[in-house]
């Protein structure tokens, strides 16, 4: 006979044998901590950031377009998120997406009661769809459950809800309108009531969601440099191995570092130091291209080989990714998007630490979405290397 | 305290502790450092500044780890990970030390999350039926239910009368 906790301690010990089995994987959390409080847009300076990134497509990412629906809420459409949640509290939870049709989304949150007092959940549930990066609200929906739930203190309890998300009116969509395809956050919200009545207001974040072709679905995972890249992504770098190639298509582009050298800087507060890229994108076509640029870049470091040193992708850290710089090429043309790439010159791939000196290539990876008139057809670009050398963690263009 | 540095102090006196726990509620290494990681990205970046106790802060991790487990969503996306396990048990000797813990792991794999997490609290984190239920929101009733049930389920994986179950409804 065997009792079941001498198994059960057993089997932990054979399955995590090290004395400190996590230690390596902090840079890694760390990194997702910093992210995702971007995400939830609880820290200030989203929008000082959204003026220096959108170079190019400012317009496009700060215009909701002509305004809400009088039937739409206008306190919500077009704020930042920070300013419609309440502030972090201690009725707080995740919620996760469990079916979707079309833009009808099912979702269970998990309210985790770390307060003293139960509280019982009241009133309407809030669903608000923000613009990644910036937090900007574009899309809503309401719902009233039909039950309400108490959370002890101390412990957790479930909302199950099912709602139909709508645009607030935006890149040429109506109010009330479904939303148009793109990655966004997506945020519930609500009140709880405690026993003396006061009210509690709680925040629960999803992982995101992805509109494509009409259908809501959720977005999975919160993206790590080192393991565990965009899952939809078109381009992956990897460390250690050679920069992957792109299919070829009447696209060019070139990188071009403007200023001589810059400090590193933190990967997840971009701007603040590192190397700022303009990005030239040209055609070989004898035909006009009319499109839109891909907000995504990845701007990739080889060594002489083409063996990738480290890589940093805008998305991965809080850049805006719904709407991108138009592209109005002429025949055989060429277009600048200046400060359109960013590098930190620190190795994503070896926890952030500088990069060693030496010569290196610098690699751009954009997309262009070309209108043909029957749909877009889209371009992966990567851009011709640029010769750049790095000393005292410092980068310079050769 | 600075947040990186509580985190980084939790990960080093805690982490094995808590990798465990999460290793045993997902059924797998790999399993349990994902859920480890998503339930420290979570409770870190809700919390920025706000919990400097490591004591604290490590029973919020293990809630965490605990609620995220049982989230549906992850359930389904472990659930097919491992239903494989579910539809061609394997019976094998369970006579040998090293095999029986294997056993006893892909064993708890079989367990609806609920039972599952019910096992792993009572019999690897020894706490008493009420706690249990306390952590999970649950009538203690039901929680001797799943406790019952799992035990049932994994003697019978196991090798049929090889468990002693005297814990089972402290």
């Amino acid at each position: 006979m065997t009792d079941l906790a001498t198994l059960l301690a057993r089997a932990a010990d054979d399955l995590v044998p090290e004395h400190q089995p996590f230690t390596d994987k902090v840079g890694g959390v760390s990194r997702r901590i910093r992210r995702r409080r971007t995400v939830r847009s609880v820290q200030t300076g989203a929008a000082a950031m959204v003026g220096v990134v959108a170079i190019g497509s400012s317009a496009l990412l700060l215009a909701p377009g002509p305004g809400p629906d009088p039937a739409g809420p206008p306190a919500v459409c077009g704020e930042s998120a920070a300013d419609v949640l309440p502030a972090a509290g201690d009725l707080d939870g995740v919620a996760t997406i469990q079916a979707s049709d079309g833009m009808s989304v099912s979702t269970r949150t998990q309210l985790e009661n770390l307060g003293d007092v139960d509280a019982t959940t009241t009133g309407t549930v809030r669903y608000l769809v923000s613009l990644q990066g910036t937090g900007q609200v574009v899309g809503y929906s309401e719902i009233v459950p039909d039950a309400q739930t108490t959370v002890p203190a101390g412990t957790s309890g479930e909302v199950v809800t099912t709602s139909t998300l709508v645009s607030c009116g935006f890149a040429g969509t109506g109010a009330g309108d479904p939303l148009p395809d793109g990655i966004y956050d997506l945020t519930l919200t609500g009140t709880a009531q405690a026993p003396d009545g006061s009210e509690i207001g709680w925040t629960s974040a999803t992982n995101g969601i992805t509109v494509e072709d009409g259908q809501v679905r959720a977005t999975t995972g919160a993206p790590d440099p080192t393991t565990d890249p965009t899952p939809d992504a078109a381009f992956e770098p990897s460390c250690g191995a050679m920069i992957p190639a792109v299919a070829e298509n009447p696209m060019w582009a070139t990188l071009d570092a403007p200023a001589a050298s810059f400090m590193p800087a933190d990967p997840d507060a971009p701007y603040q130091g590192g190397m700022s890229l303009d990005v030239t994108v040209g055609t070989v076509s004898t035909e006009p291209i009319v499109g839109e640029l891909s907000p995504e870049i990845v701007v990739v470091l080889t060594d002489h080989d083409g063996t990738v040193v480290t890589w940093w992708r805008a998305s991965d850290h809080g850049r805006p990714l719904d709407l991108g710089a138009a592209i109005d090429l002429p025949a055989e043309g060429s277009q600048l998007f200046e400060g359109f790439g960013w590098f930190p010159v620190t190795d994503a791939c070896a926890d952030d630490a500088p990069i060693a000196d030496g010569g290196y290539r610098l690699f751009g990876w954009v997309e262009v979405a070309a209108d043909t008139g029957a749909g877009a057809e889209r371009y992966p670009v990567l851009t011709a290397p640029l010769d750049v050398t790095v000393a005292d963690s410092v980068l310079t263009q050769d | 305290m600075r947040d990186d540095d509580a985190l980084a102090e939790l990960v080093r006196d805690r982490g094995a502790a808590l990798l465990k726990h999460a290793t045993l509620l997902t059924g797998s290494r790999r399993g349990g450092e994902d859920l480890l990681q998503d339930a420290l990205v979570k409770v870190f970046a809700g919390r920025q500044g706000r919990v400097r106790d490591i004591e604290r802060l490590e029973a919020y991790v293990r809630r965490t780890v605990l609620t995220l487990f049982l989230d549906s969503y992850r359930r389904h996306r472990r659930w097919v990970k491992v239903r494989h396990l579910v539809l061609e048990p394997d019976p094998g000797p369970a006579d040998d030390g090293v095999e029986r813990r294997v056993d006893v792991v892909a064993a708890l794999r079989t367990l609806p999350p609920r039972e599952r997490a019910c096992v792993v609290l009572r019999f690897y984190d020894d706490l008493t039926v009420p706690q249990i239920a306390d952590e999970l929101g649950l009538a203690q009733g039901s929680v001797k239910r799943y406790l019952s049930d799992a035990t049932h389920s994994l003697a019978a994986v196991l090798e049929p009368g090889s468990l002693t179950q005297e814990a089972e409804t402290r």
